[in-house]
C-alpha cells in the first residue's frame, strides 16, 4: 500500500509502537536438588529495525493462570514455606545492530539442609515478548 | 461493547501511553562507583524506561540491570525523580564509557499540561504499526496489591514503584522511581504458593505481592500500565 494511503493519527505526540511480537517456548528439563546456579536457554532472532523497549510476560506450564511480566520477568515458585524457590528469570536484549536475544536463566535453591521437595519436574515456559517503538535516528 | 479489548489497539476505552520525555546521554566515569545527574525539565516525576550500551549506536544495548547480566553495559541503577535523572554506574577499573536512552511518560495522576517533543524520530503514529492500549494507574502504596482489570485475557504490564538509595560516598539521598527491576512471578492465585516480589496477572486480577525485602516506612506510590497486550 502506498504510504499516501497512510493516515497519520494524532501526530502532536509520541506513544509506543509494536514493531514485532515474539513468541517461544522452551523446555527446561526435570532435576534434583543441588541445582543452585542452573543453565541458560537462549533464543535469537533478528529484528528489521533497531528496536527500542520491550515488555516481556512468562508463562509456567503448571501455572497457566498467572504471568509473570515487566521489563523484565522471574516466574518463581516456592516450595516447603518458601525455603526452596524454582526461578526462572527472564531477560531480553540486543547483541547487535540487526540480533535479539531472550535468555532464560535457571535456578534452584533452597535455604535449608533438609528441604522436602527434591526433584523439580521437567517444565514448559512459554514466552512472550513484545518489542516497541523504532530507535531515534543516528 | 468491546468484547475482546485485542481487537481494538486504538480506541478512546483505552488510552496510548503518550511519551513524553526523550534523551540519550553518555556516562564517562572518573571513578569506579560514580553518580551522574541529568535535570530533566519536567513538572513532574517522570516514569522511565532506560536502555544502556557500550557503543553511541547501541547495536547491542539492553535494560540496564539485565544488560550487564548480559554483558551488554556496566551494571548501573537509573532513577528519576522531580527534577533529576540519576545513574549510578558501576564501571569499576575498566571505567568504560556507557551510553543510556531514556524515554519517559508522565505519571497518570499528573493533571497539567504535557508538551510535545520533537517529531526527528519515528515515535509518531502512522498505520504501518499496531498500538498498545494502556490502564494507567497510581495505587498510594508499596505493599502488595490487587487491581481488578476485567480483560478477559492475561495482560502484560509493567510497574514503576518507590525506591530509596542513600548514597553516603556522594553525600547524597535518592528518593525517587524506577522499573521494578523484580517484576514477574505469576503466581497461581489458589494453590496457596507464595512468592516474592511479584507480579501476577490473571484474566480479571494483577497481583503484586511484596517480598521480604527491607520494609520501608513512610507512604509510597506504586505506578503500574496494564497494556493491552496478551502476556
Amino acid at each position: 500500500m502506498s504510504k499516501l494511503n497512510r493516515f497519520i493519527i494524532n501526530s502532536d505526540y509520541d506513544s509506543l509502537k509494536i514493531v514485532d511480537q515474539i513468541s517461544w517456548t522452551v523446555s527446561v528439563p526435570s532435576a534434583t536438588l543441588g541445582q543452585e546456579d542452573g543453565p541458560t536457554y537462549d533464543y535469537n532472532f533478528t529484528v528489521p529495525n533497531d528496536v527500542y523497549f520491550d515488555v516481556l510476560s512468562v508463562k509456567h506450564s503448571n501455572y497457566p493462570n498467572s504471568v509473570a511480566t515487566g521489563t523484565t520477568a522471574t516466574f518463581s515458585v516456592l516450595y516447603d514455606s518458601g525455603n526452596t524457590i524454582a526461578q526462572y528469570e527472564v531477560t531480553c536484549g540486543k547483541t547487535s545492530a540487526t540480533n535479539y536475544r531472550i535468555r532464560v536463566k535457571v535456578n534452584r535453591i533452597w535455604g535449608q539442609s533438609s528441604p522436602a521437595t527434591t526433584t523439580f519436574g521437567a517444565v514448559n515456559l512459554t514466552i512472550k515478548l513484545n518489542l516497541l517503538v523504532p530507535s531515534e535516528q543516528q | 461493547m468491546v468484547q475482546d479489548a485485542r481487537r481494538f489497539q486504538y480506541t478512546s476505552d483505552y488510552p496510548q501511553p503518550l511519551v513524553t520525555y526523550r534523551n540519550q546521554f553518555t556516562l564517562a566515569p572518573t571513578q569506579d562507583v560514580q553518580l551522574f545527574k541529568f535535570e530533566h525539565g519536567l513538572p513532574y516525576m517522570p516514569l522511565i524506561l532506560v536502555k544502556a550500551s557500550l557503543t553511541s549506536d547501541f547495536a547491542a544495548s539492553g535494560d540496564p540491570w539485565t544488560g550487564a547480566n548480559l554483558g551488554i553495559n556496566d551494571a548501573m541503577e537509573v532513577m528519576a525523580d522531580n527534577k533529576y535523572i540519576y545513574v549510578i554506574l558501576f564501571a569499576n577499573e575498566n571505567r568504560r564509557t556507557n551510553y543510556i536512552r531514556v524515554i519517559g511518560f508522565a505519571p497518570p495522576d499528573y493533571d497539567g499540561a504535557i508538551a510535545t517533543i520533537p517529531n526527528d524520530s519515528n515515535f509518531r503514529f502512522n498505520s504501518d504499526y499496531n498500538y498498545a492500549g494502556c490502564i494507567a494507574g497510581v495505587l498510594n502504596t508499596g505493599d502488595s496489591y490487587e487491581i481488578e482489570h476485567n480483560l478477559g485475557y492475561i495482560p502484560q504490564c509493567r510497574c514503576w514503584q518507590h525506591d530509596e538509595i542513600t548514597l553516603s560516598d556522594f553525600g547524597i539521598d535518592i528518593s525517587g522511581y524506577r522499573v521494578k527491576q523484580a517484576s514477574g512471578i505469576g503466581i497461581p492465585i489458589n494453590t496457596g504458593v507464595e512468592t516474592q516480589n511479584n507480579i501476577s496477572t490473571a484474566s480479571k486480577y494483577i497481583i503484586y505481592k511484596r517480598g521480604n525485602e527491607d520494609i520501608r516506612v513512610g507512604a509510597y506510590k506504586t505506578y503500574y500500565h496494564i497494556y493491552t497486550l496478551e502476556g
